[in-house]
């Protein structure tokens, strides 16, 4: 594989991770939120990843070249789903959003969960621009044998 | 648009490498041979680094380092091909001052 | 007539052409960290130069395999971003090392053919 494929699967992972990180913050902040204008709590939100054959491979594979394989395709958000896990409830007659009975729905958020999330997206992001930096020198290199 | 020098864009060249090829053949075949295998090599280095260059430029999957390595090839194998020039020039001049 | 294309330079050449198809193997690993599923993959080095060794004008088809012994996580994902981190820096370190061994046979050739310009 090229070296700026390679660069185009990594850049895909930035995208990535980055789609991650925005969706765990959203549920960091309405870890709370009793009340969304859909009616009923904040319903945690998730982040599908799945792979992705990079464009030019694609165009590549119609020129009949023969270096295809799955091990070579960078990643993309498949999509944001909503957590199907039922909120949960808590007894307190005094809250505004409390129901009929007394109960009040919050959004099954664990801040731990979410934390661990977040860091575990930074560390990726930093990972794959670790392997752009590498590509991007070995690119530089190959320059330098023209002197 | 070529990246490696023509061989034929050189004023008067091919005429000189075939003149050189007719003269010093009277004087020692070894020359001709010589030139000609290293204006050959420059035409096969040429066409092979305009072919890679060519497929990294249009995004096809090349690697950088074969396109870069090409061209250094071209590029030296040209360098050969004049050295060996100026030698055959200077061993003519030298061989028709013999001639008196 | 390839007094410039020297066998040492069609060597190397193969030597980057398949440190950099690893490289991109690696980095697909790191990018398909958090893909459900997913499984590393990676070349058999030696093998692999071996065969572009034995034919190196040809282009690179090389077959990627999973790695044995990695951990499943939970989702079905196998990527350890040590070994892939490692892997990274240790690819780049080749594909420097194949660079310079290159660049310094191609001064080597230059070199020769200079060398008799003052006589």
């Amino acid at each position: 594989m090229n070296l700026f494929g390679m660069m185009e699967v990594s850049a895909s992972a930035l995208g990535a991770e980055r789609v991650r990180a925005e969706v765990v913050t959203s549920n960091l902040a309405n870890a709370e939120s009793t009340r969304t204008p859909e009616g009923g709590p904040y319903q945690r939100r998730e982040v599908v990843f799945g792979t992705q054959r990079p464009s030019f491979a694609l165009s590549l594979a119609s020129a009949g070249a023969p270096m295809q394989d799955a091990g070579s395709s960078g990643v993309r958000v498949r999509g944001v789903v909503n957590d199907p896990a039922p909120p949960v409830v808590k007894y307190d007659p005094s809250h505004p959003d409390a129901n009929a009975d007394g109960y009040v729905a919050y959004p099954n958020i664990n801040p731990v969960n979410e934390m661990a999330d977040l860091m575990g997206a930074a560390r990726a992001y930093e990972m794959n621009v670790s392997a752009i930096t590498a590509a991007k020198q070995m690119i530089q290199q190959s320059i330098e044998i023209l002197k | 648009m070529t990246i490696v020098p023509n061989l034929s864009t050189i004023p008067g060249m091919p005429a000189l490498g075939a003149e050189m090829g007719a003269a010093a053949e009277g004087a020692t075949p070894g020359f001709e041979e010589t030139l000609r295998g290293a204006v050959q090599g420059v035409q096969q280095m040429e066409n092979q680094a305009q072919q890679q260059v060519a497929g990294l430029l249009s995004g096809n999957g090349q690697d950088v380092h074969r396109a870069a390595l090409a061209v250094e090839q071209a590029n030296l194998s040209f360098e050969l091909m004049l050295q060996v020039r100026n030698k055959v020039v200077s061993a003519y001049q030298e061989i028709s001052r013999l001639q008196f | 007539m390839s007094l410039v294309d020297t066998p040492l330079m069609k060597s190397l050449a193969s030597y980057l052409d398949v440190t950099a198809y690893r490289q991109g193997v690696v980095s697909a690993n790191i990018a398909n960290i958090d893909t459900p599923g997913y499984h590393a993959r990676d070349i058999n080095f030696k093998q692999e130069l071996d065969k572009a060794l034995g034919s190196p004008d040809a282009p690179l088809t090389p077959r990627t395999q999973g790695v044995p012994g990695l951990q499943e996580r939970p989702d079905g994902n196998t990527v350890s971003l040590d070994r892939e981190g490692l892997l990274l820096a240790q690819t780049q370190l080749q594909f420097t090392t194949g660079v310079a061994l290159l660049r310094s046979e191609l001064k080597r050739v230059s070199m020769a053919i200079q060398e008799d310009k003052g006589s």
